[in-house]
């Protein structure tokens, strides 16, 4: 039961990732501007902002991939979980920027989040994160290797041996 | 957790090197060495270096400082009106939107050229194009407005990036309110404020 509800949880955190990954590795430029407005990276010298615009998505989608088959999975849903972590944080700190500097309801503020979703609610996104990164953590402390593709491999080598 | 680290090196390693591979070949992708904003930077500008900096600005209002500072001209949808109505006999006036290939195709100003900032950036202006820009005495360039910075940055690298394409740049006029004003216009007078599809 277990394994079966790790392995759906798998599904969830890495076909989310991946799905919403594809927008930015279409057009790096788009989640650019989104990350730029976080004030998180220096723009100069411009490799590293630009760099971080085309790194990401490809972080994303790789780690999403390899954690539905079941490859390296403890690293991928570690990479995700640090992601994760950090994403959210950002989008939380520039919400209550929001919120402090106009006269608006938490629940209003929606801004596109450079999620790959286009312009989201905060308070519907924050909490998607937040299973995310729940989901992410337990995976990567999980010893479970049912339902993956390394762990198929590592059988029919034992069997063979 | 030692365990992971050389699981975390190889996505790591894999995603960079996909990363490169993809924005390479991406005509979408990104000059990685390129400041995309050098123009909204408070470096470098033209104008008096001992001037006093101003209280820092951001979104629409430094996009119009800068576009002024910079010797663009600022145009309101009545200037734009004027224009579009010489350009339709005046090959001599450019209309260039700064947008993605999807927004152009979802309306653009009529007779406007997509000239998308970003791929431009990364595969030069089409010959035909650059003919036009030369021997243009009116370029107007918009893109969705507010604080949409791809009509300044547009101007910026046709003008003071690559200055032979543009003679002057007081030949370029930004359309501030971009595509949102001549939307809403566009909703009270449609034939006034015509979109093309």
């Amino acid at each position: 039961m277990k394994a079966l509800l790790l392995f759906l949880l798998r599904l969830y955190v890495g076909l989310y990732m991946a799905y919403y990954s594809l927008p930015k590795i279409k057009r790096p430029s788009d989640f650019l501007k989104n990350i730029r407005l976080y004030e998180m990276v220096p723009e100069n010298p411009p490799w590293l902002l630009n760099g971080m615009a085309v790194w990401i998505p490809w972080m994303e989608l790789l780690a999403g991939l390899f954690l539905v088959l079941g490859i390296a999975r403890r690293g991928a849903a570690t990479l995700l979980t640090f992601l994760l972590v950090i994403f959210s944080a950002a989008i939380l700190w520039r919400t209550l920027g929001i919120f402090q500097a106009q006269d608006i309801a938490f629940c209003d503020i929606a801004f596109d989040c450079g999620c790959g979703t286009g312009e989201v609610i905060i308070c519907h996104k924050l909490p998607i994160n937040f299973s995310l990164i729940l989901a992410a953590a337990w995976i990567a402390c999980s010893q479970d290797r049912s339902w993956s593709l390394t762990s198929k491999f590592s059988r029919r080598r034992n069997e063979t041996e | 957790m030692l365990k992971i680290l050389p699981e975390l090196s190889l996505f790591l390693l894999l995603s960079a090197a996909a990363a490169l591979v993809s924005n390479a070949i991406n005509p979408n992708g990104l000059v990685l060495n390129f400041d995309y904003r050098s123009g909204l930077q408070d470096s470098g500008t033209p104008s008096d270096l001992n001037q006093e900096s101003a209280e820092p600005q951001s979104g629409e209002a430094l996009i119009q400082a800068k576009a002024q500072e910079y010797g663009f001209q600022l145009s309101g949808p009545e200037d734009v009106q004027a224009l579009l109505e010489e350009a339709s006999q005046e090959e001599a006036i450019l209309i260039l939107d700064a947008r993605t290939a999807q927004a152009f195709a979802d309306g653009h100003l009529p007779g406007a050229v997509r000239l998308d900032y970003w791929e431009v950036v990364k595969q030069g202006v089409d010959p035909a194009i650059q003919a036009r820009l030369q021997q243009a005495f009116v370029v107007l360039i918009y893109c969705n407005g507010g604080d949409c910075e791809d009509s300044f940055n547009l101007a910026f690298y046709l003008s003071y990036q690559n200055p032979d394409l543009v003679a002057s740049p007081e030949l370029i006029h930004i359309f501030t309110g971009g595509m949102e004003a001549w939307r809403q216009l566009n909703q009270k007078d449609p034939q006034g404020y015509a979109i093309e599809r």
